[in-house]
């Protein structure tokens, strides 16, 4: 598994693909991500999980260059561990390399397709791949495998074409049933663990709706 | 009957029992608290296991609300039993001392004294429901704060604080009609049994047979609707996302049914039957 990154390098560049230290065009979408010294922005979070009934929640996000981005609410609010990551910051931590694998279509948008393999086992995912609009210079669409938390599947939809954050952001990942301790009292609450044990992962998605964008560039 | 109903309720509150059985609430009400706070960290864990591994959380869920919550799933059993026991001294003692002949040796119907004492039951136990829901409130959100209420019922329900509040409140208000369907009921116990000890046995018993019950489904309308066991429980039907009002309704109306029948078969026994 360890080896995984340098098999998949391996046999891209062994079919003839043209794989590169990174993308010139991924290098030219962090330099603009870069360029946003800080923002802020109100963020209304929508959790589409099967077993979980949760009302909206509402909470101010606020990010400045070299500082981890801070979430704050007065509510109990759920942050997904992926999807907040506007600079790419996540995704550059550490060394890596870009596999260009053309021009495809999503959503009627001709996009730049770009597998992102790290080449360092400290990377927290495995490979992604990133669908980016080579004209508004946006992500569109990333996919990443990470190594402990399956898969997440982000799409990013912007207000305008020159916007460099967008206005909404989903992020679908995979999630198991919950296992419920035999005591904890609830009507009923039972657990059949046959049932448990052969029930398949579950799509779960978070829908972010930023407004009030307050953005500073350089 | 307003006279009769007053002194059953003075008798009550100068029976040393009644403030040992409030004492008793109350004590067993603090240690429900500490057991539901400690047991609540580790309930949250396994809850917001999976949850965990794609979110990161903000806000504590361990919290006022959900330590009330709790609080409420282990009052349905112990409560009940300490007031089965009280409510049905109001009579044991009564036959155990005499005073019921002497009582009606005064100008009291048979009926009019039995009706007395159940109504006086009634008062008694939401007395000790305020007590216990105001207590409760108050010490979990004093010492607990207030915050986001999760529960676990067709999945995982997560409900704001005010909303929480809300269904609370009307889930302590849903199972005080389970209470008083059990003090009414020991109060029949104590009228076919007479003797304290056998009638606390017999009520322990009932109640405890009525919680195993309350566990064993059976894809049947008529038994999730009138089985007695199935009754007890609507309290819980408030933390379902969407509340079904009419079902909550329908069981409390089947509830009071039993309650008025389990009194009127008291009040029967109680008539017909010779006081020594």
């Amino acid at each position: 598994m360890k080896r995984l990154p340098a098999i998949l390098a391996f046999l891209f560049m062994a079919s003839g693909l043209p794989a590169q230290e990174v993308d010139p065009l991924l290098d030219r979408l962090k330099t603009r991500l870069d360029s946003v010294e800080r923002f802020e922005a109100r963020v209304r979070m929508e959790v589409d999980v099967s077993f979980v009934n949760m009302p909206v929640k509402y909470a101010d996000i606020r990010y400045e260059r070299g500082k981890p981005l801070t979430i704050a609410s007065e509510d109990f609010t759920m942050i997904p561990k992926r999807g907040l990551d506007f600079t790419l910051g996540e995704l550059y931590e550490y060394p890596f390399m870009t596999l260009s694998l053309g021009r495809v279509m999503l959503e009627g948008k001709a996009c730049e397709l770009i597998k992102v393999i790290p080449t360092t086992d400290q990377s927290d995912y495995s490979i992604a791949t990133l669908w980016l609009d080579p004209l508004g210079l946006q992500l569109l669409k990333s996919e990443i495998h990470t190594r402990k938390n399956g898969v997440y599947d982000i799409t990013y939809t912007y207000g305008a074409a020159g916007d460099v954050l967008p206005r909404q952001i989903r992020v679908g990942f995979e999630v198991s049933g919950i296992r419920i301790p035999l005591r904890f009292l609830g009507k009923d609450t039972q657990v059949d663990r046959e049932k448990l044990k052969a029930e398949p992962e579950q799509k779960g998605a978070i829908y972010l709706q930023f407004d009030q964008w307050k953005i500073t560039r350089k | 009957m307003m006279q009769l109903v007053l002194m059953e309720l003075f008798k009550i509150s100068r029976q040393r029992q009644t403030y040992y059985a409030v004492g008793a609430v109350l004590v067993l009400e603090g240690f429900i608290l500490m057991s539901a706070f400690y047991q609540g960290r580790e309930i949250l864990e396994v809850l917001l296991e999976n949850l965990r591994e794609s979110f990161e959380f903000q806000g504590d869920l361990m919290n006022g609300n959900l330590v009330i919550y709790l609080v409420l799933n282990s009052f349905w059993f112990h409560m009940p039993l300490i007031l089965m026991i009280v409510v049905s001294g109001f009579l044991t003692v009564e036959y155990k001392d005499r005073t019921v002949e002497a009582t009606l040796l005064q100008p009291v119907s048979r009926g009019g004294l039995i009706v007395s004492k159940y109504l006086a039951a009634l008062v008694f136990t939401g007395a000790i429901l305020v007590l216990l829901a105001g207590s409760t409130f108050g010490v979990s959100y004093a010492f607990f704060g207030r915050g986001d209420l999760v529960v676990f019922l067709d999945g995982l329900s997560f409900f704001e604080h005010p909303e929480a509040i809300r269904r609370l409140l009307y889930a302590f208000i849903t199972g005080s009609n389970t209470m008083m369907f059990y003090a009414v009921t020991s109060l029949t116990l104590a009228v076919i049994f007479k003797e304290a000890t056998v009638t606390w046995i017999v009520a322990a018993i009932f109640l405890i047979i009525n919680t195993l019950l309350l566990r064993l489904d059976m894809d049947s309308v008529f038994y999730d609707y009138f089985f007695l066991p199935k009754l007890t429980d609507s309290w819980q039907y408030l933390f379902y996302s969407e509340i079904p009002w009419g079902v909550i309704l329908k069981k409390n109306l089947v509830l009071w049914g039993y309650t008025l029948g389990t009194a009127a078969l008291g009040a029967m026994i109680f008539v017909k039957r010779d006081v020594k």
